[in-house]
């Protein structure tokens, strides 16, 4: 965790050494270039690691996947399946070809083609996600600014205890609390049993909030953002002590530059003064988004298992405790293409928003 | 007279340990507390036994008999809670360990400027990019249900984290700088790392053990939760809440609480711990 | 002009609160140029951030006055702070690469400063900004307008610091050793165009420097301080011939005595 806030700070400012009338557009292209050349490369590694899971078995695979009590013939067929009788480097091979033609196999125990699967339950995942990281990276920024502003101060000291609180639940812990407060006692939230209540019966859109917002459906939005209310929140407020750690810490350290020092000697407005002072610190923010996205992908599913929100995680969490091969893997690469992909776009977003970035 | 601007204005005279506790409060408040649940989990004396169900008391509010009530095999809670720091905290100090010693390993190796160390580290970013939680819980779950495989669920998670911090350290200790300055200054080579250099190299080693600690006890009681690493009827809080998890929509609040609260008062402490340990690194 | 007595302001530390400046007391008086000098860590930096309220959180002045145009800056409301700052006092910055905005515009950053003590359209502030670049020798002031400080040299940025802590036309002027981070080349020059601009006419400045040779050439009065105390202070000829405290006859020893620097110029007065 703490390598991002490096890799900020060098990619910070660079201010000893001025270069004038220099072209910036040029080490910005190359940059970007080298940046997508990276690409290829994790994505080589990303699919080796999947493939690799499979020798983590101990024993033979198919017994352990079917259990002891296999017959011979089943315990073939699965061998056939995963490709066990041929070579590794057959299989190895096999396995790219499949990938690349954009084949992640099939269900050992659903016969469901993993790709299938993903495309019906990763709108889930994605829709607590990207909540979940919006609460997050509100409250978070609202904790750590806070605390940073009121540097040594009770305010911060406040913020640091909150922090270091929030940083201390387990999400799923936290969703139990809330589903006792809210559902036992309160009341105010719905029954913890999925995303909509089950006589709504199946839902029209895959992205069920974002698909009721964009057609106007009001009543299947309000129903479906009180059932995802506990969850996003239990895992916005746990994870948003990643962004108040972070935000007070860069923060911190940009309202303490002389350049902060000469706005104020100017006579700039304290509201203008914080506003600068974020924006120098917001591509450290905004790296760390990247970072619990394709944390929160995975991280994500025990609080989707509790709210049994038929989510990507609880689907994998479901294929890894029945050792369901072709699920994990579809899982890792899917997941990590995600995060390759917005770690990309994120970085090319710093690179365009600092005119400063060269990138050596 | 312009010396004593300098001087503090209140000198403190209290007792030393008094002052070394308000110096430093999250040393001994984190470390204290984690003591104390080490020490109450192998040593206090329990109310019941922690492993044998009472079917006559099930579900029990919790009461005089039963503080912290009774869980639905008719467990006592508060003896399963205290007892359940037997596993999880070592299997989390353990977890902690064996991950120190793989970035020792792998990390002081890495520490030059190569091309073949840089692109390690490389590799090592892009295996971090991935969902790390479910990698080892899949690693765990692929190698079969045993307690050590929660060490490596839990090395893979934080190990890369040590690589990458003791090749740092490595790295500038390489550099030689510390060791010019101190031999231009007269003192042996020797003298200054071990004087200077190795104790806030091993300080902000401790700082990353104890947020490893804490990262692993979330690990543990996560995988426990979802029923890996599990040998009923041994109490682990993750085991424990999930057992509650069921009850808590129709009320019964207590099963899941109160491991809950001791793994919240776990991690807590070694958080506060690790804290205190990176303010003594930065110095007053 | 400005009036500064008493001035004492602690920092919290771990160790307790420490005093970093104790009972400063000295005044600059209209149109006069006033040198504060001394080593590192004797609280010259902490006296103007005092004054100006810029002190770090853990920093606080706990007596004293700082009277500035009928008003004690020390416990003047935020908002009347803000109207003195930029406004009535222009304060120019030791390393003009950390006080500007990286990521800003040259031209927004002046219209910001603008912007902050008056309401003007955007054609008005960049007349004014084109004016105010002229009067200190920036070549081709548009385009610095148009550029960002990274592209600019050293004297060139430190030159828009002057220009944006000049653009209200301020009656005091403070610089914080405003040339130790920039090349000896340009030095003299940053320093005659502060002179310059506060030459003639009621300006006056308090420039703070480790620099004796800089005060006896700038200055008309200095103020010597040690260990957050001022030891001695006056006009700077009586100072500098006849030092009172032996830390002054110490600090004038100390200046190298080559024919070519500023403070030969100093024995030629002696």
């Amino acid at each position: 965790m703490s390598d991002v806030a490096t890799k900020a700070e060098v990619s910070g400012p660079g201010l000893g050494t001025p270069r004038r009338g220099e072209r910036r557009r040029r080490p910005i292209l190359r940059y970007a270039l080298r940046r997508i050349v990276i690409v290829p490369i994790s994505l080589f590694v990303l699919g080796s690691v999947s493939f690799v899971l499979v020798l983590f078995i101990p024993g033979d695979p198919a017994v352990t996947i079917l259990g002891d009590f296999a017959t011979p013939e089943q315990v073939a067929l699965v061998n056939q399946q995963l490709g066990l009788d041929k070579p590794l480097w057959d299989r190895y091979l096999s396995f790219w070809g499949n990938l690349l033609r954009g084949d992640l196999g099939t269900s050992f125990f659903t016969n469901e083609p993993v790709l299938h699967d993903i495309a019906r339950f990763l709108p889930n995942t994605l829709e607590l996600v990207v909540l979940a990281l919006l609460v997050a990276v509100g409250l978070g920024l609202v904790i750590g600014v806070v605390g940073a502003y009121f540097a040594r101060r009770w305010p911060d000291r406040v913020m640091t205890g909150l922090t270091s609180a929030l940083q201390s639940v387990p999400d799923f812990f936290l969703a139990l609390v809330g589903i006792y407060l809210f559902f036992f006692v309160l009341g105010w939230a719905p029954a913890p049993i999925g995303r909509l209540p089950i006589e709504a019966g199946a839902p029209e859109h895959s992205f069920l909030i974002f698909g009721s917002l964009f057609s106007g459906d009001w009543t299947t939005l309000g129903s479906a953002l009180s059932h995802a209310a506990l969850p996003v929140l239990s895992l916005g407020l746990v994870y948003s002590s990643y962004f108040a750690k972070t935000a007070r810490g860069s923060m911190g350290t940009a309202l303490t530059t002389p350049q902060v020092e000469f706005a104020r000697a100017c006579g700039l407005r304290e509201r203008t003064v914080v506003r600068y002072a974020f924006l120098a610190s917001r591509t450290t923010v905004i790296t760390y988004v990247a970072i619990l996205f394709g944390s929160l992908l995975g991280g994500a599913s025990i609080v989707e298992r509790v709210f049994n929100w038929r989510g990507m995680g609880q689907w994998a969490l479901d294929g890894v405790l029945k050792v369901d091969v072709p699920i994990i893997q579809g899982f890792v690469v899917v997941a990590g293409l995600m995060t390759l992909t917005l770690f990309l776009v994120l970085d090319l977003v710093v690179l365009a928003l600092d005119p400063r970035v060269s990138y050596e | 007279m312009s010396e004593t601007t300098k001087v503090p204005v209140r000198p403190s005279a209290a007792h030393p340990v008094w002052r070394a506790l308000r110096s430093n409060p999250g040393i001994s408040i984190g470390g204290g507390l984690l003591l104390l649940m080490l020490l109450a989990a192998f040593f206090a004396p329990l109310p019941y036994d922690p492993v044998t169900p009472d079917p006559a008391n099930v579900l029990q509010a919790p009461s005089g008999s039963h503080v912290f009530g009774t869980d639905a095999n008719g467990f006592d809670v508060f003896s399963r809670v205290v007892a359940a720091g037997r596993s999880d905290l070592v299997l989390a100090l353990l977890g902690t360990l064996v991950s120190l010693v793989v970035g020792l390993l792998i990390g002081l190796p890495l520490s030059t400027k190569s091309r073949y160390s840089e692109g390690f580290m490389r590799a090592l970013d892009a295996f971090q990019s991935f969902p790390l939680i479910v990698l080892s819980v899949t690693i765990v779950s692929l190698t079969g249900n045993a307690i050590q495989n929660i060490i490596y669920a839990i090395v893979i998670i934080n190990g890369p984290r040590f690589i990458r911090l003791i090749r740092g350290e490595a790295l500038a200790i390489r550099d030689g700088r510390f060791i010019e300055a101190a031999v231009a200054t007269g003192a042996r080579p020797r003298r200054i790392v071990f004087r200077h250099i190795m104790p806030n190299v091993v300080d902000v080693c401790l700082v990353q053990c104890s947020l490893t600690a804490a990262n692993a006890v979330i690990v543990i009681a996560a995988l426990n939760f979802l029923g890996i690493g599990v040998s009923p009827p041994d109490p682990t809080w993750g085991s424990m809440v999930q057992v509650g998890a069921q009850g808590i929509s129709t009320g019964q609040w207590w099963v899941a609480i109160w491991p809950g609260v001791a793994i919240f008062l776990a991690i807590a402490s070694l958080n506060v711990l690790a804290g205190g340990i990176q303010r003594r690194v930065e110095g007053s | 002009m400005l009036t500064v007595s008493g001035l004492t302001t602690e920092f919290r530390t771990r160790k307790g609160p420490v005093r970093a400046i104790d009972g400063i007391g000295f005044e600059v008086p209209t149109g006069v140029a006033v040198g504060v000098v001394g080593e590192t860590g004797s609280g010259k930096s902490v006296t103007i951030r005092s004054v100006l309220g810029l002190l770090p959180g853990y920093g606080r002045v706990i007596g004293g006055r700082a009277e500035f145009e009928g008003h004690d800056l020390i416990t003047a409301s935020r908002k009347r702070l803000r109207h003195v700052r930029g406004n009535r006092i222009g304060f120019v910055a030791q390393n003009p690469f950390g006080a500007l905005n990286p990521v800003l515009r040259i031209e927004k950053q002046f219209a910001n400063v603008v912007r902050a003590h008056r309401r003007m359209g955007r054609a008005e502030v960049r007349d004014l900004a084109l004016r105010r670049l002229e009067s200190v020798q920036v070549p081709s002031p548009e385009r610095v307008l148009r550029g960002y400080a990274h592209e600019l040299s050293g004297g060139m940025a430190q030159r828009v610091v002057i220009a944006l802590a000049m653009l209200h036309d301020p009656p005091l002027v403070i610089a914080d050793e405003p040339t130790t981070a920039l090349d000896v080349t340009v030095q003299r020059q940053i320093l005659d165009l502060i002179a310059a601009q506060v030459a003639g006419g009621d300006r006056s400045l308090l420039l703070v420097t480790h620099d004796l040779g800089v005060v006896a050439q700038y200055c008309a009065r200095v103020v010597v301080m040690r260990s957050g105390e001022v030891v001695e202070q006056g006009a700077v000829a009586d100072v500098f011939t006849d030092p009172q405290h032996p830390y002054t006859r110490k600090l004038l020893a100390a200046v190298p005595p080559a024919p070519w620097s500023a403070s030969a110029r100093v024995e030629v007065t002696r």
